[in-house]
């Protein structure tokens, strides 16, 4: 928020505080005259609603309780009981501080702020019922924009950290991570998290003596924050600590942190305080004196002296001291006129600039004066404040400031400095959120574009003008870029999640105390954004199945002759108009009569009924299946794998499981695209146009198409090799007009190649999917369309199914034969 | 229609076009499009009366032949062939197809008490699928329930589908 605008709202919401006085004085006089309630809550109906166009959702809070209490006695004529009233004397007194700071900067106020808050909470637990969850509809607003923006701000700290666990010099990324703490705090504390505040406060310092230098980013700093980041989304989720779950983590980790803190102190304090200084300077800090004297008719204009003051915690750590003129009359004072100066020592990485413009709102005459006193922070340095302090006391004049005691190896700081403030500048990442259904709807056009530009450029080509053929060219090349550009903003990679991944497979397989080395490929694989989404908790939960369930510990794998650490990988590839994303363990694998002696147990299979092997996994994701024979607070609940099963059922998906003893399980997900990308191969059979995606094509060949109707039982011999093929004519039913020589693709099936016969191969095209709609969805052998640049359709084929379906060699039934 | 019956006095405008030279209506407020006929895309392995797909504006669109879902054969495609981009409801949300019809005549309101129900004997079309009938300038136009038209469609096509793998 700017000055100017926190200036307006301290004038406006200073003049309805009046009224809220008036009516507190007049309620606790009268504590059950229905008036005194009345005026009383209309002047906090107000306030409230002023403190809402300016987005002060501390007043909200606070406020909307007590609001909601006037209600019901007014509605229900009560009488104000005394420790009500003392309450809301107490309210008073912080709500004329929250207009200076309202966005709780000082420690003291959003301390008496939050106890408010909770005494409030307390109250309409007890007597006032729901009233607080209606109040808190206000304001909840905000919050979800609070929380939405939390909660990335997390997942940027845990990449971050996570890459800094690879290298815990990087100070490029600490400074990174400091800022995120840094906004995640504010945000906090704005919105009344106090919990969550309390830790990254905490977490901050830790970090701010790294920056500084001071102490380095140990393996423990990692760990803590690391499990500080989990409990900041439990945070999100129970604020107020009432599971006792996250109020014994709060504590533990607020403990813990206390404990590094401790540590990295100590160090401190056996350097001397020039060291301090030197070495704080390092960071780009500067240290000011500002005096700042405003005139005595400053408040004549609304401007209010104190809130420049207050703000100028915005530039960095501050210390003012005022001082009051002692030779003003004490009989005949002027409660209007100001008579108060500071001196201020700031500290932070701003300008004299930064102070200057600050200041620009109030009137030429109240101007303060501003002069740099050294690099570095000097507030760190006590005797400098102290000596600060009794320099300045009681004078309301400028003071001379000797530092030279205080400060050394000046140059050398400020080439460091020069050095920090080119990296910061690099540096800032910008993105905007944009509604999924424009991005749709972008898409749409941009084809339609695309569609009527093919058309444009066939028609420039038969008309015989340079010129107009040169700006047609030009069209064309805009609008492909155009087209990329669209693309690869619906699509994300799948490489943000994998963090999260690795993250999880670090510290689940640390606390069951097995190595575990998670290789994953195919990070750049794109999806839609909401199918990532989507699918991020699923895999989570097999990835914790696969180290709970599947990896066996270090001994037992040794016994087995496996090396100590088990591997999972994790697969992300194209398949036709789908993503498949495989997970694989080297583990021990489902024990299938584990599965049967617990379904038998449950119920869910008859004693005497005997199931093949995939109709076991089939029990795994039904509802209710868990062999754990623990249940660790992991997995095991026995709600695991139906729902991952559901979930991704949701998004259209396959989930297919397979497993050896002791060789290890793999899962597959079998993702739709509706819209993506793929590499394509375009064919042409029978006059239409088809798309194989590239990744299934093994490489093309000549083949006769006499050699294709006289084959025996569907095989042709290749290179020496016999190999089974589909012609695509016959199985589409497509007259018999084919060419002489036709073309057979040989694309990947399971372990074999299969050939598909085709007319003729055009090459390769990138293709935009589509899906051919809910009529067709049964159509399993075409996964989607694809419309050509002539405005032609191309049809996906999906050849996994055309070979099951078609090739009698491959067909399911020889293969999964007992 | 379900519409009609609500307010006896409300007039409604139809879309009228003919299948093998019968007269037949639909709700406009279902019609999004006329298009004239183009290349449709056929989809291998689909039922007879989903010929296939077109390019509807960078859209890949369905296209179902009415006649043939009707039980008249395949349509014969001529100069006044259409296709009629049609949104209707299903149980699983809204759905656009296209649907290929001889000719389209033009927009006629009926008053819903000119609206008689559908004949049960003597019609040679499925009477499920049609909702009405209307006597208008010595013909008769029956009126199209789009709706069912789909659903129903969708119900035998399995039932094609399954009919098919048998003999394999």
């Amino acid at each position: 928020m700017s000055v100017k605008e926190s200036n307006k709202f301290s004038i406006e919401s200073q003049s309805v505080l009046v009224q809220v006085q008036l009516a507190i004085q007049n309620i606790q006089r009268k504590p059950k005259d229905e008036d005194a309630q009345k005026t009383l809550r209309e002047a906090f109906t107000q306030l409230s609603e002023i403190a809402g166009i300016y987005g002060h959702n501390t007043f909200v809070a606070v406020l909307n309780p007590v609001i909601e209490m006037l209600n019901e006695s007014v509605h229900k004529g009560l009488t104000w009981s005394a420790k009500q009233l003392e309450f809301i004397g107490r309210l008073e007194g912080v709500l004329e501080q929250l207009t200076k700071d309202p966005t709780l900067q000082s420690d003291q106020l959003a301390t008496t702020y939050h106890s408010l808050i909770n005494e409030e909470k307390k109250w309409s637990a007890t007597g006032k019922g729901n009233a607080l969850s209606n109040s808190n509809m206000a304001g909840n607003r905000f919050q979800e924009v609070f929380t939405e923006e939390a909660y990335d701000l997390i997942n940027q700290l845990e990449e971050k950290m996570l890459q800094l666990e690879s290298d815990t010099q990087d100070m490029d990324m600490i400074d990174k991570v400091f800022r995120i703490m840094h906004t995640l705090k504010g945000n906090s504390n704005m919105f009344g998290y106090q919990h969550l505040g309390e830790i990254t406060h905490e977490l901050e310092n830790i970090y701010d003596s790294i920056r500084g230098k001071k102490s380095t980013l140990t393996r423990e700093v990692l760990e803590v924050t690391l499990q500080c980041i989990d409990h900041f989304r439990n945070l999100l989720e129970d604020p107020e600590l009432n599971t006792p779950g996250v109020r014994e983590q709060q504590d533990e980790i607020l403990h813990e942190i206390h404990r590094l803190l401790g540590n990295t102190t100590d160090g401190v304090h056996a350097e001397t305080a020039t060291q301090r200084i030197a070495t704080s300077a390092d960071t780009g800090m500067h240290t000011y004196y500002i005096f700042f004297k405003p005139q005595v008719d400053v408040m004549d204009d609304g401007s209010n002296p104190l809130y420049f003051v207050y703000d100028l915690h915005e530039l960095g750590t501050c210390l003012p001291l005022p001082v009051f003129d002692p030779l003003i009359d004490q009989s005949n004072y002027n409660p209007e006129q100001c008579h108060l100066a500071w001196h201020i020592l700031l500290c932070g990485d701003c300008t004299e600039e930064d102070i200057r413009e600050h200041f620009m709102f109030i009137k030429e005459e109240s101007q303060p004066y501003v002069r740099t006193l050294s690099d570095g922070n000097l507030l760190q340095n006590s005797q400098f404040t102290s000596y600060f302090a009794t320099q300045t006391a009681n004078r309301l004049k400028t003071v001379e400031l000797d530092i030279a005691p205080y400060v050394t190896k000046k140059e050398e700081s400020q080439q460091k400095r020069t050095n920090t403030e080119s990296k910061s500048a690099s540096e800032s990442i910008s993105s905007v959120r944009v509604a999924s259904q424009k991005i749709d709807e972008m898409m749409n056009l941009i084809s339609e574009l695309v569609t009527k530009q093919a058309e444009l450029s066939m028609l420039v080509n038969a008309q015989d003008n340079p010129k107009l053929y040169e700006v047609a060219e030009h069209i064309e090349n805009i609008s492909r870029e155009l087209r990329d550009n669209a693309f690869s903003i619906s699509l994300i990679p799948i490489e943000k999640s994998v963090l999260r991944f690795q993250r999880l497979v670090r510290d689940v397989s640390n606390r069951f105390d097995k190595k575990v080395d998670f290789i994953v490929d195919g990070k750049e694989t794109e999806l839609d954004k909401t199918i990532i989404e989507k699918i991020v908790d699923p895999i989570m939960h097999i990835l914790r199945n696969s180290i709970d369930h599947g990896i066996e510990i270090p001994e037992v794998r040794k016994q087995k002759g496996k090396p100590e650490n088990g591997t999972i990988w994790l697969k992300a590839y194209p398949s036709g108009a789908h993503v498949v994303i495989e997970i694989s363990d080297d583990g021990a694998g489902i024990n299938l009569e584990k599965v049967r002696a617990t379904a038998r147990k449950k119920g869910m299979i008859d004693e005497h009924e005997q199931l093949r092997e995939d109709e076991l996994l089939n029990l795994i994701v039904s509802p209710g299946f868990s062999t754990a024979e623990n249940v660790s607070e992991v997995s095991g609940r026995g709600v695991g794998m139906d729902v991952v099963n559901q979930k991704i059922a949701e998004i259209r998906g396959e989930l297919e499981i397979k497993t050896e003893k002791d060789k290890g399980t793999i899962i597959t997900i079998k993702l739709p695209l509706t819209i993506s990308i793929i590499d394509s191969l375009l064919l042409t059979c029978g006059g239409d146009y088809f798309l194989v995606p590239l990744g299934v094509v093994d490489r093309c060949a000549e083949v006769k198409s006499e050699t294709v109707l006289k084959a025996i039982n569907k095989y042709v011999v290749l290179s020496g090799e016999f190999i089974p093929f589909v012609d695509l004519r016959t199985e589409f039913n497509m007259p018999e007009n084919r060419p002489a020589s036709q073309q057979l693709l040989l694309v990947r099936y399971k372990n074999d190649v299969v050939g598909i016969v085709v007319d003729e191969v055009i090459g390769n095209y990138q293709a935009v999917l589509k899906a051919l709609g809910d009529v067709y969805k049964r159509q399993e052998i075409i996964s989607g369309a694809s419309i050509l640049g002539s405005g032609e359709i191309a049809l996906v084929l999906d050849t996994n199914k055309i070979i099951q379906e078609y090739s009698a060699a491959m067909s399911p039934t020889t293969e999964s034969a007992p | 229609m379900m519409d009609t019956q609500r307010n006896e006095k409300t007039i409604i405008s139809y879309l009228t076009f003919t299948l093998a030279g019968e007269h037949f209506a639909l709700n406009v407020s279902k019609v999004v499009n006329i298009l004239e006929m183009q290349h449709i895309t056929r989809v291998p392995k689909a039922p007879e009366y989903m010929p296939g797909i077109i390019n509807l504006r960078g859209e890949v669109l369905p296209v179902i032949d009415a006649n043939t879902k009707l039980g008249n054969g395949s349509t014969q495609t001529t100069n006044s062939t259409c296709i009629l981009v049609i949104e209707s409801q299903q149980a699983e949300g809204t759905i656009r197809f296209g649907a290929m019809v001889d000719s389209v005549q033009e927009v006629l309101e009926f008053e819903d008490q000119t609206i008689l129900p559908s004949p049960t004997i003597g019609n040679s079309y499925r009477t499920d699928l049609i909702s009405g009938v209307v006597e208008e300038a010595g013909h008769f136009i029956m009126i199209l329930d789009i709706d069912k038209f789909l659903s129903a469609g969708e119900a035998s096509r399995i039932k094609s589908a399954s009919a098919e793998q048998i003999p394999v």
